[in-house]
């Protein structure tokens, strides 16, 4: 019989064996983390042999990464492996950064601008692309200088452009104009009119995803760009406080306010969403006249419904705001290929990079909708005869926008670090919603990009 | 021949009864290696996490900054505001689930089929996951084509329900709602079981006794469903305070902040800003805040005492 000093005991070393079994383990996973060095990083040995791995956000365009696999595979013996991750962006950039520094790792990955892989640049994670550069200069060449350089960081490359260009502009229905007599609107001043009489007819002027926060924050992209001008917008962003307390700052926050207020967007902004066919359902149904977004959306709403892209979508650059900065414009550039810097075949990986310029590649982006970021995009679509009419039309526009913009303003969430990502989101969402006024917004963002 | 049969021997019992009851804490082991493995050391490592400056980059280890982290407790607005809601979240789960649970537990105790019939059917919220609920809700509530948009004609343009996720508290209320209908039915089948187990015989002797029925649900049923009451009250608030799904589906903590509860806002600091010491800072509020509670609670009503409600019967 055990007696109760005996039971006392044994609760004793119960604790004592679990608290020894916890430390072990807590041991084991500190020490995991401490593996690794930040120093140049050699070719791991102990990454599978014979493949390269490439991690692809899990989304329709990684159908074209796959066929690239495939054609490369053909003649590679060090096989190319596409293994698909998350479909968002956070939880991608989670994964990576979490496999970084081991061997499951993968040896190829995507980014989505300097700010996403500065941490993983200062970790010495990243192998500095200037080698496999200076033996296959296309690597760079292929490509548009603006958007190559995103990922030029303290003069290494470190990313090569693999997805489309997608600058945002104003998206309109064709037949919800026409009925209420209207043209598209190509500057500020004639959007403001038009809001009365599309509000009159029943419509929603602007179809706005306020929900997400991202598509609010295209709307300052602009208001910016025009206003205060891009060289304004990247101090500010780069952590000048002036720039945002600037009277052309003031002006474009002005400007937008005098737009929300006079129901441009509706009063139900805030409760759609983008991700559930929110915005672009308004489009799509006529509930609304305009919605500003990118490139992508017209796959979006061709996949809702491709009878009304072919006949009722229509597309315009954003407005002029006087006569400064009127082609400027704003998006994102492109996604990035960034190379672990221990991946264990270099020589597969600059071979397979090779592929991102090569026709079949590109001839795949186009068919998905995307606009390559590559010099020669223009002419492949006009030699391409695989797209329908309405889908050359759209990509020969944006190329178009894309040529004659005097700046590329990439988007601001992604210029900033992830840790400022929401703060600053959440300062565009609550002017919008009037939660903060002007002077709210200058100091909610000043603090989210101070440096 | 005949062998002589021995009278059997007294055998010594091994263990027996006592032993049996009893069981050494060898018999523990695994639940404690579980308990040890998957709560205690990750709340360890939490702890840990919280000291220090960590991006998720296994080449860049965790660098130890002290207090840093939590120095900025004392500032963060965004942080503070996030514990208001979760606390107002907790208290209004419990004043109206408990009600309302207790309520429909009692009505479907009674014999009659049409409530099995009716209890079976409200079941069903539970049987869904909260990520098709969150998707059913936020389409329902959709201003440009849910029902907001059916009523849009007899309300006019600007009603209370045209905006529901785009205002503070209307997107809170209904977060509440949402909780109050989807968790619910748990609650409920306990209080049924609960009712069922109260002797007859206290009814019968208070309808003697010329009470109605308000008077016996006051006089009998509440005081003897007392430790279901505490039980599920428990339950909610620990339920409610690891409330992450519904949320990050539905709000995404908005709009402004005003659904952005803790286990939300830790998700936000630590992992989509990937920055795990102050997101671990948040973690471990939440679980000290939720101990705190939970401890207080059986405390105060003396649960841990595990009186019966039935003495003298």
């Amino acid at each position: 019989m055990m007696n109760f000093r005996a039971r006392r005991s044994s609760r004793i070393v119960t604790l004592g064996a679990s608290a020894l079994l916890a430390g072990a383990l807590l041991a084991g996973c500190a020490g995991g983390t401490t593996t690794g060095s930040t120093g140049e990083a050699a070719p791991n040995d102990d990454r599978p042999e014979g493949e390269v791995h490439v991690l692809v956000l899990g989304d329709a365009a990684a159908s074209a990464e796959q066929a690239a696999a495939d054609r490369f595979n053909e003649t590679s013996d060090v096989k190319v492996v596409i293994d698909t991750g998350a479909t968002a962006g956070t939880e991608y950039t989670t994964a990576v950064r979490n496999s970084i520094g081991t061997a499951s790792a993968p040896d190829i990955f995507m980014s989505w601008g300097a700010a996403n892989i500065q941490p993983l640049v200062d970790a010495g994670a990243l192998l500095p692309l200037d080698d496999f550069i200076d033996e296959d200069p296309a690597l760079r060449d292929s490509f548009l200088p603006s958007v190559f350089d995103e990922e030029v960081i303290d003069d290494k490359a470190y990313g090569i452009p693999m997805r489309g260009v997608a600058p945002t502009f104003l998206y309109y229905n064709k037949k919800v104009l026409a009925d209420a007599g209207l043209e598209p609107a190509t500057d500020w001043d004639e959007l403001m009119g038009q809001v009365d009489a599309l509000t009159d007819a029943g419509v929603t002027p602007i179809g706005l995803a306020g929900a997400d926060k991202w598509p609010t924050q295209m709307w300052y992209q602009y208001a910016f760009a025009r206003i205060a001008g891009a060289d304004a917008v990247k101090d500010g962003l780069g952590g000048d406080a002036d720039a945002w307390e600037s009277d052309a700052s003031r002006e474009a926050l002005g400007a937008l306010e005098e737009l929300v207020d006079s129901g441009a967007f509706g009063s139900s902004f805030d409760s759609v969403a983008y991700g559930t066919d929110g915005s672009a359902a308004l489009l799509r149904t006529g509930k609304s006249a305009y919605e500003l977004m990118g490139t992508w959306h017209y796959a979006t709403i061709a996949g809702g419904d491709p009878e009304f892209v072919e006949n009722d979508l229509g597309w315009v650059a954003f407005p002029a705001m006087g006569a400064e900065n009127a082609s400027d414009i704003a998006g994102n550039l492109s996604n990035f290929y960034n190379v672990a810097a221990d991946t264990r075949y270099p020589d597969t990986v600059r071979a397979f990079l090779a592929e991102l310029y090569s026709e079949e590649f590109l001839t795949d982006q186009l068919a998905l909708g995307n606009l390559p970021p590559t010099t020669n995009a223009g002419d492949l679509i006009a030699a391409d005869t695989s797209l329908d009419e309405t889908n050359k039309e759209f990509l020969t526009f944006v190329v178009g926008l894309v040529e004659d913009a005097e700046s590329f303003q990439l988007s601001w969430d992604q210029v900033v670090s992830a840790g400022d990502q929401t703060p600053l989101q959440n300062a565009m969402a609550d002017f919008f919603n009037g939660t903060i006024d002007a002077d709210g917004w200058i100091s909610a963002v000043t603090a989210a990009t101070a440096p | 021949m005949f062998r002589r049969i021995e009278p059997e021997a007294p055998v010594k019992r091994r263990g027996g009864l006592r032993k049996a009851g009893r069981p050494g804490f060898v018999w523990a082991l695994p639940a404690i290696a579980a308990f040890a493995v998957f709560a205690l050391l990750p709340l360890a490592f939490a702890v840990y996490l919280s000291f220090t400056r960590y991006n998720g980059i296994r080449l860049v280890p965790p660098q130890w900054v002290g207090l840093e982290n939590w120095a900025r407790v004392l500032t963060d607005t965004a942080l503070h505001r996030s514990v208001s809601i979760t606390l107002l979240l907790v208290v209004f789960a419990v004043l109206t689930q408990i009600p309302f649970a207790l309520l429909l537990g009692v009505w479907a105790a009674g014999p009659q089929r049409n409530r099995g019939v009716v209890a079976a059917m409200y079941f069903i919220p539970l049987l869904m996951s909260t990520a098709a609920v969150a998707v059913l809700w936020a389409s329902l509530i959709d201003p440009n084509f849910g029902i907001p948009a059916l009523l849009r004609p007899v309300l006019g343009p600007d009603n209370p329900l045209s905006n529901i996720l785009g205002k503070p508290i209307s997107a809170f209320v209904l977060i509440v709602l949402i909780y109050l209908w989807g968790a619910t039915p748990l609650y409920m089948l306990i209080f049924q079981g609960a009712a069922r187990a109260i002797p007859e015989t206290l009814y019968q002797a208070a309808s003697i006794d010329g009470a109605g029925t308000v008077r016996q649900f006051f006089a009998i049923t509440v005081p003897q469903l007392r430790n279901t009451i505490i039980t599920c009250t428990i339950l909610i608030v620990v339920g409610t305070f690891t409330t992450f799904d519904l949320i990050l589906i539905m709000t995404r903590g908005g709009p402004s902040g005003a659904t952005s509860i803790l286990p939300f806002f830790m998700y936000d600091r630590g992992i989509t800003a990937l920055d795990f010491g102050y997101g671990c800072v948040v973690a471990v509020i939440l679980i000290a805040l939720a101990s705190i509670v939970s401890i207080g609670m059986v405390r105060v009503t003396g649960f841990d005492k595990m009186q019966g409600t039935q003495e003298g019967l």
